[in-house]
């Protein structure tokens, strides 16, 4: 952890700075021309947006469950996201149609809503129950996903849609780029602005309502702008995976626990994550492009066990020093035979 | 205790695998039935193998076809049966084919299943233009019309050097981007027939040094490489000019591009490929 936050804070700025150069500077074609520049540049922008927004949501998720393990694709967010992808194209509605955030941000609400509802358990939701229900939310979005393709078949749409889905950072229409980017930063300015009962919250639900947060509304607030967040994006760039996992564990180190700068701290490492993500895609495997939400996944999975790893070690200690049984075995027998 | 169990394990995971492997072996069976008599109910799951009977003129011998298979003239009565990623395999079944067509593996684990019900299973991938003649006169051979099949093939032979010729003396080949899927340029390689049909009509690809059939191409390899011609076989749902990596392109200014093709014939290793074959050649002549 570096010393002074804000000292932090302007370290990830320059670093994101960088990193946007470097992607408006390194690619298969290496110095750009002018058309090269502007391709770069559109991909650069969406990333930025894409990334801060999903890194933001996921520091707004982990703080309202109180669950370091939560994340946009982990609890079924992006998923439900994706089934309004589909309801959308059933309803007629393109793909490039300034109508799909409407679609995606509803079904994102849903999910969310359901999961967390599903997995709440006096006032916190414990590791456990919130990814059985972010599995099974995932799952249940994916196969009504799988559906449309079934029941799509042979007009060649399905494939165009599973491709959307997959993640790509090719989108270019001005107007959604615009929308996704005045829908993300307002998101973020609104995180930053409850960064005080995210604090509450993050330390439990109970501790909230004492330090007089007004619970309800607040969880109401947090969900509608975790789905408005994950669904815009959704909308412009598809599934992508893990930015909103890792980054906010990342930003806490370097920050702390302060969601005033934690949030700053993850929108800007998130931009980065995804602008560096992206540049692998583009780079790596020319004259190939690679899935941007391989990538990110590929850097998110192993960190989501590792977490997740470390967080069933800490339950089992703590459960180990508060099993009656296990107490009995270090008490001394000739006391327990008193 | 636990190393004899672990034995049994092994045992019954030994099992299974051979039960697995003469599954798969079933498939190898020879395709002509048991009394010699060519296969009179067919099950194609796929719009090339369709396209290729139908060219043939026995399509009345089709009693199921796949989701993707072009529409078949009215006096047919082929029950659609899903495709290869969603077969409704029972229906198949209850359509009694003696012959199953596709362009699947052998080993496919659907097709798989179909063998053990006793259903006999053709798949052929034909991925060049030699290839795909050669699996018309086996097909031609296999529902007892070899001389039809012969003639066919013939023709479209004469008809593809004829094109030949007709190309060759052209001054220019143009270099093509062949766009076959979006988001992402989807696009072709040389093992793909498509890329062969694209030299045949009198064009060069612009990716011919990739090995594989379809992969996303990289939006700047795209414009580095600056193709002369673009050619769409897939609908536009977004408007070329808001994609910036058409939009650089000398060809997307000049409006050298081509998008009203007949993709299915282009993108279906049958007989109908020289029609698109054909269609691209004379497109490429004026751009």
């Amino acid at each position: 952890m570096i010393r002074s936050p804000s000292r932090a804070l302007a370290l990830l700025a320059l670093v994101l700075l960088a990193a946007f150069a470097a992607a408006l500077l390194i690619g298969p074609q290496g110095w750009p021309s002018e058309s090269i520049l502007r391709l770069r540049l559109s991909r650069a922008e969406l990333a930025v947006i894409v990334g801060a927004g999903l890194a933001c949501t996921g520091t707004v998720l982990q703080a309202l469950s109180g669950n370091p393990l939560a994340d946009p694709f982990v609890i079924g967010a992006s998923s439900g996201a994706a089934v309004g992808v589909v309801v959308a194209r059933w309803c007629g509605v393109e793909l490039t149609s300034r109508w799909l955030p409407l679609f995606t941000v509803v079904g994102a609400y849903a999910a969310i809503v359901l999961v967390l509802r599903i997995a709440r358990a006096g006032g916190r939701t414990p590791v456990q129950t919130l990814l059985l229900a972010g599995v099974t939310v995932s799952t249940l979005g994916t196969a009504i996903v799988l559906l449309y393709y079934n029941f799509q078949t042979g007009t060649g749409d399905a494939g165009r849609t599973m491709l959307f889905l997959m993640g790509n950072l090719s989108e270019s229409k001005p107007e959604l780029i615009g929308l996704a980017a005045g829908c993300v930063a307002l998101g973020i300015v609104a995180a930053g602005l409850s960064a005080r009962a995210l604090d509450a919250f993050a330390s439990g639900e109970a501790t909230a309502r004492h330090l007089g947060v007004d619970v309800e509304r607040c969880k109401l607030g947090f969900c509608l702008l975790s789905a408005a967040l994950v669904g815009v994006v959704v909308a412009v760039a598809g599934m992508i995976g893990f930015v909103g996992l890792i980054v906010p564990h990342a930003a806490r180190a370097m920050v702390g626990h302060s969601h005033r700068r934690l949030i700053a701290a993850s929108a800007l490492a998130g931009a980065t994550f995804l602008l560096l993500a992206d540049l692998a895609a583009r780079t790596v495997a020319v004259p190939r492009e690679l899935s941007v939400g391989a990538i990110t996944a590929l850097c998110g999975g192993p960190f989501f066990l590792l977490l997740l790893r470390r967080r069933v070690r800490e339950r089992d200690a703590l459960s180990h020093e508060l099993d009656p049984r296990a107490k009995a075995s270090v008490v001394p027998p000739t006391e327990t035979s008193r | 205790m636990i190393a004899s169990s672990r034995r049994a394990w092994f045992r019954r995971v030994g099992a299974a695998v051979l039960v697995a492997l003469s599954a798969i072996g079933c498939d190898q069976r020879p395709e002509r039935s048991a009394t010699g008599e060519p296969p009179h109910r067919i099950v194609s799951l796929a719009p090339s193998c369709t396209e290729t009977l139908l060219a043939l003129g026995v399509a009345p011998l089709l009693v199921g076809v796949s989701d993707y298979c072009p529409e078949l003239p009215a006096a047919c009565h082929a029950t659609r049966v899903g495709g290869l990623e969603n077969l409704n395999v029972e229906a198949l079944v209850g359509l009694a084919p003696d012959l199953v067509l596709t362009v699947q593996a052998s080993d496919d684990r659907g097709l798989a299943a179909l063998a053990r019900l006793g259903v006999t299973v053709r798949g052929s991938n034909p991925q060049s233009i030699d290839a795909m003649l050669a699996e018309v006169e086996a097909l031609a051979t296999l529902v007892g019309v070899p001389e039809r099949g012969r003639e066919l093939t013939a023709a479209l032979r004469a008809r593809l050097r004829a094109l030949a010729v007709e190309v060759d003396a052209r001054p220019h080949r143009p270099l093509v981007y062949v766009e076959v899927d979006e988001p992402g340029c989807w696009t072709i390689g040389r093992g793909s027939f498509v890329h062969e049909a694209l030299l045949l009509a009198g064009g060069r690809n612009v990716f011919a040094d990739v090995a594989h059939s379809y992969f996303q191409a990289s939006q700047e390899e795209l414009i580095g490489r600056a193709p002369e011609v673009i050619v769409l076989l897939h609908p536009i749902v977004r408007p070329l000019a808001e994609r910036p990596e058409i939009a650089a392109l000398a060809a997307w200014r000049d409006g050298h591009v081509i998008a009203e093709l007949d993709r299915d014939a282009l993108l279906r290793s049958s007989p109908r490929l020289v029609d698109g074959i054909e269609a691209l050649a004379r497109r490429l002549a004026a751009p």
